[in-house]
C-alpha cells in the first residue's frame, strides 16, 4: 500500500473550523480530516513519517518519560494492570482475549 | 521462539487510563471498554513478536540508538493510537538489566524472557482538524 504524504498549511485547521456550517462544507472537512488521519496512521505502518517538529518533540518527551520511569522502577507487569482494571471496571481477561480475535 | 514479558510504565499507565476515561465520557462506557480491551490485547500480543512493528528512529527523537523503541498502531483513521514500547532481548545479562531498569528478574542472568516495556500511549491523530465536532482525538494529547 502506498502512503501519501499530505502537507497542510498551519492555518488550515482554523480555516476549516471557520467554514459555514452547511452540509457540503462539513462533509468536505470531515473527508479531509479522515484523509489526513488515515495517512498519518498508514505512514506510521509503512515507516514513513509525516510528523512535524512539534509532534516529534511530543513523542520524544513521552519516550523519555517512559524510560525515566523504568529506570526508577515505576513500572509493573501488564497482566497486573489488567487484573486491577478488571477489578475496578468489570472487564474480564476473557473479554480482552476475545477483543484480540 | 522467545517470549517477552510485557510491562507498563507509570506514565503509559496514566495515559491509558486517561484515554479510557475520556472515551467513556465522549462515547459510551461499553465502547470505551471495547477500545481499552482491544488495545490491551494488542499490547499483550507483543509478548510473542514485538518486532512486527516499525522501529522509531532514535535520531529523530533524541534518545540513545542502543535503545530499541518501536510503536504499535492500534485502530484506524481518526481512532488510531500508538503504543510506543522498548524491546529488551532475551538472555540479556543481569548487569545490563539493572542498568536499563528492573526487568523480569535482574538477579537471574539465565532468565529466558526478554522484556517489552510500554513507554508511551498516544493518539496517532497528531494534528486534529477543527474542534471536537471534527475529531475524537483524546484531550490528553497537546
Amino acid at each position: 500500500m502506498t502512503a501519501i504524504t499530505l502537507h497542510l498549511p498551519d492555518d488550515l485547521a482554523a480555516r476549516l473550523a471557520a467554514l459555514p456550517d452547511d452540509e457540503i462544507n462539513t462533509t468536505a472537512a470531515l473527508a479531509l480530516a479522515d484523509l489526513v488521519n488515515s495517512n498519518a496512521a498508514e505512514a506510521s505502518e509503512t515507516g514513513d513519517d509525516v510528523v512535524s517538529a512539534e509532534e516529534a518533540a511530543y513523542l520524544a518527551a513521552g519516550i523519555r518519560r517512559g524510560l525515566q520511569a523504568a529506570a526508577e522502577g515505576r513500572e509493573r507487569p501488564l497482566v497486573e494492570y489488567a487484573a486491577e482494571f478488571e477489578a475496578r471496571h468489570g472487564s474480564s481477561r476473557r473479554e480482552v482475549e476475545a477483543a484480540a480475535g | 521462539m522467545p517470549t517477552y514479558q510485557v510491562r507498563l510504565t507509570e506514565p503509559a499507565e496514566a495515559e491509558l487510563s486517561a484515554a479510557y476515561l475520556s472515551r467513556s465520557r465522549f462515547t459510551s462506557p461499553a465502547e470505551a471498554l471495547r477500545w481499552h480491551n482491544g488495545l490491551l490485547a494488542a499490547a499483550f500480543a507483543l509478548a510473542d513478536g514485538p518486532r512486527r512493528w516499525a522501529r522509531v528512529d532514535a535520531a529523530d527523537y533524541g534518545y540513545s540508538a542502543q535503545i530499541e523503541v518501536r510503536r504499535l498502531l492500534y485502530g484506524k483513521g481518526r481512532g488510531a493510537w500508538h503504543v510506543v514500547y522498548q524491546v529488551i532481548e532475551p538472555g540479556i545479562g543481569a548487569e545490563t538489566r539493572k542498568r536499563v531498569g528492573p526487568g523480569a528478574d535482574p538477579d537471574d542472568p539465565d532468565d529466558p524472557d526478554g522484556l517489552v516495556r510500554v513507554l508511551h500511549v498516544v493518539s496517532a491523530v497528531r494534528r486534529p482538524l477543527g474542534d471536537a465536532g471534527l475529531t475524537d482525538a483524546d484531550p490528553s494529547t497537546p
